[in-house]
């Protein structure tokens, strides 16, 4: 009897758990098409949604550098248009042979004319799919969406993986973190918080001879076109209210991302003319809120710490003389950045994209209670104290800037 | 619990009764309770496990007293044959609910996340399929597979705390206790059923664990890993997902698997530690299939159930079936119907039994004289 029972369990468990029903993992990647990117504009009809997928082909994908082992692009793109999103993809795959697998997809670009309409339907179906990962970058473009996924680059084989790959260097540039569908979704389900996506651009480089942009292992040669991370654009509830501006994304980016490596120069430093370029790091931020007579305000604490790393000043003194006056410097440009941001949400989109309203909820439970419907009214009016202190700590290798001749004698 | 009387160690009963809380504590009940409380999850979370914890402990010293017969036996000896049946149908009520919202929560996990094109039926009737082996084999054999659970469990939670520590943001914590003291704690309601499956298994095991003297011991820290391995879920489905987007989710943990993230090449990271979840998904489905069994056997008045294995397995997967094939019905099981049916019983139980044991002392004090002389 046991050894009916096991022989009857071993049947059961080899029929059931083998995932071989209708042959879709025996016959592997032939069957499935891997979306790695989706790009979401608005369709030529009023209310119509235009999607445009790119379908990995991993047969044409290069192996290591310099190695080609299939020909042609290693994806392929198509689009369709829909009366909502779910319908425009359904519709694209009226066009194609293989069931499409989200797992592995990249990135969604969003148009910021589409943005500006409300991208509740985005959250809420990126967030009901369970095969497209939480982490999968999400970005607005001021350019046609479908153009940016499909504008082929010169580093690598596949546009959505460029742009993905763009964020690893965006602590460089005083750039906010990767905008993902899990972030997206939670500021928009925040009360207190407004969402926020990382931009990106098409930029041409017109100076730049056509046959120099080869792709990286081919003889192939890329449009001139290039993709680049551009500024942020801010959100009110699911709409897009605007763009950032440079100095805008900058405060943005040092307000909200601590992991900044973010270059800031002097230009003509103590009127030498000569410019000093230094790299900062956020040692400490602390945005706090307080009340004072019934008056909400916040104090912003910023401590910065920098290292030179390119002066193009020569001279025979100390760096530690300079030391005041670079701090002076860049505290005030960091201020800049800062303040520019403040009156660009406080003033002019009147959203509070950094959290401030978090801020608050955490520390005031009870009032936000009174307040926090009509944060969106109260935000614009807070006084927002700023304190920045920048430290230079650092000059790399040298202890000294370089001098010349004549002033060494 | 069986015709033969087998015994298990201490420790094996420890490990049964850690494996026993986990599944549904950690998803399907931390999403309803983010609904109710927001980020004061881990709150109610560890509010019910006190309340937990206490019932276990009058479980054991309701049970030390004769330790040769489980809660359904000694209601018997307090108050005779006929009124211990309600003590009997009572814990059938509560494992039979607690099957099939087990069934429900591995349903959907595996139409929601794993296999949406699987049929339902072919799960339910899989899952039935192999409790009733379980069930024909005993606590002996799951014994042993709750072993293999035990170290599942670590693995997984190691995964899963490597997978996610990078994302946990202490903020998302604040306010702490932004609502009523009440309402937090009453909120326990939806999570309580959840340990109920360790307090109400060891009220029929117990007299099958070898050393009775040290059945507070094993019982207890059974009971307390048992409540980490469940309260690490709320810490970090608050810190990496927040509140507000955890209330949205039906199986929670599912989702807070989903944010884990191993590099670039490690694809749906979280099938992996689905598998490793499974088996101990089965020891406390298995767990509870037997012991429905054994109180079902008892409200016949039969001391063993193998007679029963079939017929009643077909009656509650056919029940599963029924709430299964509709989501919103499922949902509606598992947020009022389970909590409703299941913490009464698992709260009275013990304590109606206490009062009864203290009432009728005089009977419990002639068995164990009888015992003796025997």
């Amino acid at each position: 009897m046991k050894k009916v029972l096991a022989l009857c369990l071993i049947i059961l468990i080899t029929i059931t758990q083998t995932s071989c029903m209708k042959k879709k993992v025996t016959e592997g990647l032939a069957e499935i098409g891997l979306v790695v990117g989706i790009a979401i504009d608005k369709g030529n009809d009023p209310g119509t949604t235009m999607v445009t997928i790119q379908v990995l082909l991993p047969a044409k994908l290069r192996g290591q550098v310099g190695v080609t082992q299939g020909q042609g692009t290693p994806y392929w793109s198509t689009y369709a248009y829909g009366s909502t999103l779910m319908d425009a993809i359904r519709n694209i795959s009226k066009a194609t042979s293989r069931r499409l697998y989200w797992g592995h997809n990249q990135m969604i670009v969003i148009n910021d004319e589409y943005a500006k309409e409300g991208v509740t339907g985005v959250i809420d179906f990126f967030s009901r799919n369970f095969e497209l990962r939480p982490h999968t970058a999400l970005v607005v473009t001021s350019n046609a969406a479908s153009e940016v996924l499909t504008t082929q680059t010169g580093l690598e084989d596949v546009p959505a993986d460029a742009i993905n790959k763009l964020f690893s260097s965006s602590s460089f540039h005083f750039m906010p973190e990767k905008s993902t569908i899990s972030t997206l979704l939670s500021d928009f389900l925040s009360e207190a918080k407004e969402p926020s996506l990382a931009g990106v651009r098409i930029v041409e480089n017109t100076k730049l001879k056509e046959e120099s942009i080869a792709k990286e292992g081919s003889n192939e040669k890329t449009s001139k076109k290039q993709t680049e991370l551009d500024d942020i654009a801010a959100f009110k509830g699911d709409k897009m209210v605007g763009w950032l501006g440079d100095d805008e994304s900058k405060g943005f980016a040092l307000l909200t991302n601590k992991k900044q490596n973010g270059i800031i120069y002097l230009s003509d430093f103590k009127g030498t003319g000569k410019s000093i370029s230094l790299e900062l790091t956020t040692d400490e931020l602390d945005i706090n809120p307080y009340i004072q007579n019934s008056k909400i305000r916040f104090d912003i604490k910023l401590k910065v710490s920098g290292k030179i790393v390119e002066a193009g000043l020569t001279t025979i003194q100390p760096i530690e003389e300079f030391l005041p006056q670079m701090n002076k410097e860049v505290e005030a440009k960091v201020s800049y950045y800062i303040q520019s941001l403040l009156k660009k949400i406080q003033s002019d989109l009147k959203t509070d994209i950094v959290g401030f309203g978090e801020k608050f909820y955490s520390v005031y439970p009870s009032e936000w209670s009174i307040i926090g419907k009509d944060w969106s009214e109260t935000f614009p009016e807070i006084p927002i104290k700023l304190n920045v202190k920048v430290t230079i700590k650092n000059s790399y290798l040298t202890t000294e800037f370089l001098n010349t001749k004549e002033e060494r004698r | 619990m069986n015709t033969e009387k087998v015994q298990i160690p201490n420790g094996m009963f420890a490990i049964l009764i850690i494996d026993s809380m986990w599944v549904i504590a950690i998803g399907m009940s931390q999403g309803t309770l983010t609904r109710a409380v927001g980020n004061n999850n881990w709150i109610t979370s560890i509010f019910s496990f006190i309340i937990g914890i206490i019932i276990m402990w009058l479980t054991v010293k309701i049970l030390i007293k004769t330790p040769g017969k489980n809660i359904i036996e000694q209601s018997e000896l307090l108050i005779g044959k006929w009124p211990a049946k309600l003590i009997s149908i009572s814990a059938m009520a509560y494992f039979g609910t607690t099957f099939i919202a087990l069934m429900i929560t591995i349903v959907e996990h595996v139409v929601l996340y794993l296999l949406p094109e699987a049929n339902i039926g072919v799960v339910i009737f899989f899952m039935t399929f192999v409790s009733i082996v379980a069930g024909y084999y005993g606590i002996e054999v799951l014994g042993r597979l709750a072993w293999i659970g035990f170290f599942c469990l670590w693995s997984f939670h190691l995964l899963l705390i490597v997978g996610t520590i990078q994302q946990f943001k202490a903020d998302n914590f604040l306010p702490v206790m932004n609502r009523p003291v009440l309402d937090v704690l009453s909120a326990s309601w939806y999570i309580n059923p959840t340990w109920g499956l360790a307090t109400m298994s060891a009220a029929l095991i117990l007299p099958l664990v070898k050393d009775s003297k040290k059945w507070k011991k094993s019982s207890l820290v059974g009971f307390f890993l048992g409540s980490v391995f469940v309260l690490i879920w709320p810490i970090l489905q608050i810190g990496i997902i927040t509140a507000n987007v955890s209330s949205k989710y039906c199986v929670l943990c599912m989702e807070l698997m989903r944010y884990a993230k191993l590099g670039d090449f490690f694809q749906r990271y979280e099938i992996v530690m689905s598998t490793l979840g499974l088996i101990v998904f089965s020891v406390q489905l298995f767990l509870c299939f037997l012991c429905f069994m054994h109180s079902t056997a008892s409200i016949f008045g039969k001391k063993g159930y193998r007679s029963f294995l079939i017929p009643v397995s077909i009656i509650i997967g056919i029940i599963s079936y029924w709430f299964c094939a509709d989501h919103f019905r499922s949902m509606n099981f598992m947020e009022i119907i389970w909590p409703a049916i299941a913490n009464p019983i698992i709260l009275g139980i013990p304590l109606i039994t206490l009062v009864l044991g203290w009432m009728f002392k005089r009977r419990i004090k002639n068995n164990s004289n009888i015992s003796q002389r025997h």
